[in-house]
């Protein structure tokens, strides 16, 4: 083995080694790349999850297929702070009763702690919870961060809390914010949506 | 050989980095997906949200409206709009179940004209109800909107009737008094004019001007707990004379010369009513006791260009109605007592016994020995079109102080004093006690005047 021998074997290994290392950064960034990317899309798909359903309920407020047997819808909301609202609607799902039962329903949202979700590696995710009338909670860890109610008065002005009388709320403003549970070297995606006037029509009826 | 090796490092690193970047654009693609379907459903619920606002328009401008909107192209997307309405006047009406395209959970049971069948059935619509629930007899008009954009559709459906005076706990052409703090209004309140609030008083009804609100005093902070709403006008200018063709008894001069009459119509708690009439200036009759529901089968009683006289316990439903036919003096009412329902409401929600009173002039608490030192119980929807409700003056003025407990609603053209004030203090007369009966929020009694509009009653998005 001559000379040049050793010198292209020693070459060959720096080279091969060299790729070796653009391999392993490639593979290492290609992982973080994908976990980036498909955290993504979990969060998105979780806030429209979210807010598809929020949208469906908070909409309904005040609503019953009977109107008669919710005289005063203006009265619908029940429970109204800064991270909760209890109400009433007729929540009967289609397809089986399109539009409702005609039969009053309460539905409760509120937030858990965060410190009941502290299994997550993300320290501020909670559950959110939904609760058909006297139904156990159901809920899903979909990696909310914020779930905030403002609330508003028919003169458009904010109520301040405690809100003694529920039924002054006329429209109300909600803040979602949705997170990885979990992330690469803890960079947490964030997804944020907001509805800054919804307005239950039922609320504003008769 | 060096050569091939290098390109078969090259082709593999290209084939490493095209799948990457394949997996990175799928993520990112269906990420922007999620967003695109909920812009695409936005866009389709705010067509629908449109067509329903431009429906409910039409039929508060014309009750009778029932063309709905046809394929109207509206915003990027396609607006559809179908009403029934049983005030069109249209005949031969079929119920049909109309199901929104690829939407079989918003089906919903309407009643169309006949000749508008085809077109729903050629849709996907059946004929009959969709479901055993259905939303209610008494709403009259339903607007079913569609909204299409890209491959979504949304649908809102709303539900209309036409709106009774008697749902309103307080309703007033103009208000000559203002509320003020330590007021409280309990149900729908409702003024042609412009609002003005003193301080802090309390709403807990829907409140609704035509001309705005003035607040005045400090704080100004009126507390509108039931929702508050300017810009609606709604006409105080029923005219009774429509009453007399459906009244299930008619008092009036059958003598022929046009003399006005006086009507006591005294209730009783067993369902019945002792009445006695006055002929212009003669003696009233021997007075006759007979069941209400004999007296006036549908409940509705008419006195032409005279006034009614009542006190007592109803047991049952009844609407009096005092008529002037244009002489002054005529179409009022007067309470000689309490006037109660046998069954509180208050106590029994479930009750069944409601009043209306409908005076063309004022409505009054006789001041009487009777009447004068005590609390004083109403307990009606009283509508008094072009006079005010309240005690005579002699009530007023009384050295006693008591209440004038309402439960009911009181609609006027104007608003009355009943008790005499030193500075805001009641000293002499009535204090003015209000409570609401909420079962005037779905209920009517019989005939009671209907205002010019339609009101939503429920809208489903």
């Amino acid at each position: 083995m001559g000379f040049s021998s050793i010198i292209d074997i020693l070459g060959s290994m720096l080279i091969g080694g060299f790729l070796l290392l653009i391999l392993l950064r490639l593979n290492d960034s290609a992982v973080q790349n994908v976990y980036v990317n498909t955290g993504e899309l979990i969060v998105q798909q979780n806030l429209l999850e979210t807010i598809d359903l929020i949208e469906y309920d908070f909409k309904k407020i005040g609503y019953c297929k009977v109107w008669a047997n919710l005289p005063d819808p203006s009265k619908s909301i029940l429970l109204a702070t800064k991270h909760s609202i209890k109400f009433l609607t007729d929540i009967a799902a289609p397809p089986t009763y399109p539009g409702g039962d005609g039969v009053v329903d309460t539905i409760y949202y509120y937030v858990g702690a965060t410190s009941a979700l502290s299994g997550t590696p993300n320290p501020r995710d909670m559950m959110l919870y939904r609760v058909v009338n006297s139904e156990t909670a159901k809920s899903a860890n979909l990696g909310v961060t914020q779930f905030d109610i403002k609330y508003f008065n028919a003169l458009g002005d904010s109520l301040t809390f405690p809100i003694s009388v529920p039924s002054s709320v006329y429209t109300m403003q909600i803040s979602v914010t949705v997170e990885n549970t979990q992330a690469y070297g803890e960079k947490y995606s964030t997804v944020f949506w907001r509805q800054l006037r919804l307005a239950a029509r039922n609320l504003r009826n008769r | 050989m060096g050569g091939r090796a290098s390109l078969l490092l090259v082709i593999g690193f290209s084939l490493i980095f095209m799948s990457i970047s394949s997996r990175f654009n799928t993520l990112t693609t269906s990420s922007v997906d999620g967003y695109g379907a909920y812009f695409y459903d936005l866009m389709a619920y705010n067509i629908a949200l449109s067509g329903a606002n431009m429906a409910a328009n039409e039929i508060f401008m014309d009750r009778t409206w029932e063309a709905g909107f046809s394929n109207v192209s509206f915003n990027g997307g396609t607006l559809n709009v179908y009403v029934s309405n049983t005030a069109s006047g249209s005949t031969g009406k079929v119920t049909i179940c109309h199901v929104p395209p690829g939407n079989e959970a918003a089906r919903h049971t309407m009643q169309v004209a006949s000749s508008a069948v085809a077109a729903h059935l050629a849709h996907g619509d059946y004929l009959g109800e969709c479901d055993a629930v259905s939303s209610s007899s008494s709403s009259t008009a339903t607007i079913v909107s569609e909204g299409t954009y890209g491959d979504s559709t949304r649908v809102i459906v709303v539900e209309l009737r036409p709106a009774s005076y008697s749902k309103y706990g307080n309703f007033y052409a103009s208000i000559s008094a203002y509320p003020a703090t330590g007021d409280t209004f309990n149900g729908p309140f409702h003024t042609n004019g412009k609002l003005y609030t003193s301080g802090s008083p309390v709403f807990w009804g829907k409140v609704s001007t035509k001309s705005g609100l003035v607040m005045q005093g400090t704080p100004k902070d009126p507390k509108f707990y039931g929702g508050y709403q300017t810009g609606i006008d709604i006409p105080n200018d029923f005219d009774t004379s429509g009453l007399r063709t459906n009244a299930g008894k008619v008092f009036r001069d059958t003598t022929g010369s046009g003399k006005a009459v006086e009507v006591k119509l005294y209730y009783n708690s067993d369902g019945t009513v002792t009445y006695s009439q006055k002929i212009g200036t003669g003696s009233y009759s021997t007075a006759k006791t007979v069941a209400l529901t004999t007296l006036a089968p549908n409940g509705l009683i008419y006195v032409e260009k005279g006034n009614i006289y009542t006190k007592g316990t109803l047991k049952g439903q009844v609407t009096m109605v005092a008529s002037k036919k244009g002489t002054s003096g005529y179409g009022c009412v007067y309470f000689e007592d309490n006037l109660k329902y046998n069954t509180d409401p208050k106590t029994y929600p479930s009750s069944t016994d409601m009043m209306g009173i409908v005076a063309e002039s004022n409505i009054r608490i006789q001041s009487n020995t009777t009447t004068k030192g005590k609390d004083i119980y109403t307990q009606a929807s009283m509508y008094s079109v072009t006079g005010n409700i309240g005690p005579e003056d002699g009530l007023v003025t009384q050295s006693y102080l008591g209440s004038w407990k309402i439960l009911g609603g009181l609609i006027a053209a104007d608003t009355r004093v009943t008790a005499t004030y030193s500075g805001s203090t009641p000293v002499k007369g009535l204090r003015f006690v209000h409570s609401y009966d909420d079962r005037f929020l779905t209920a009517v009694p019989p005939y009671f005047p209907k205002t010019k509009y339609y009101e939503i009653v429920s809208w489903y998005e």
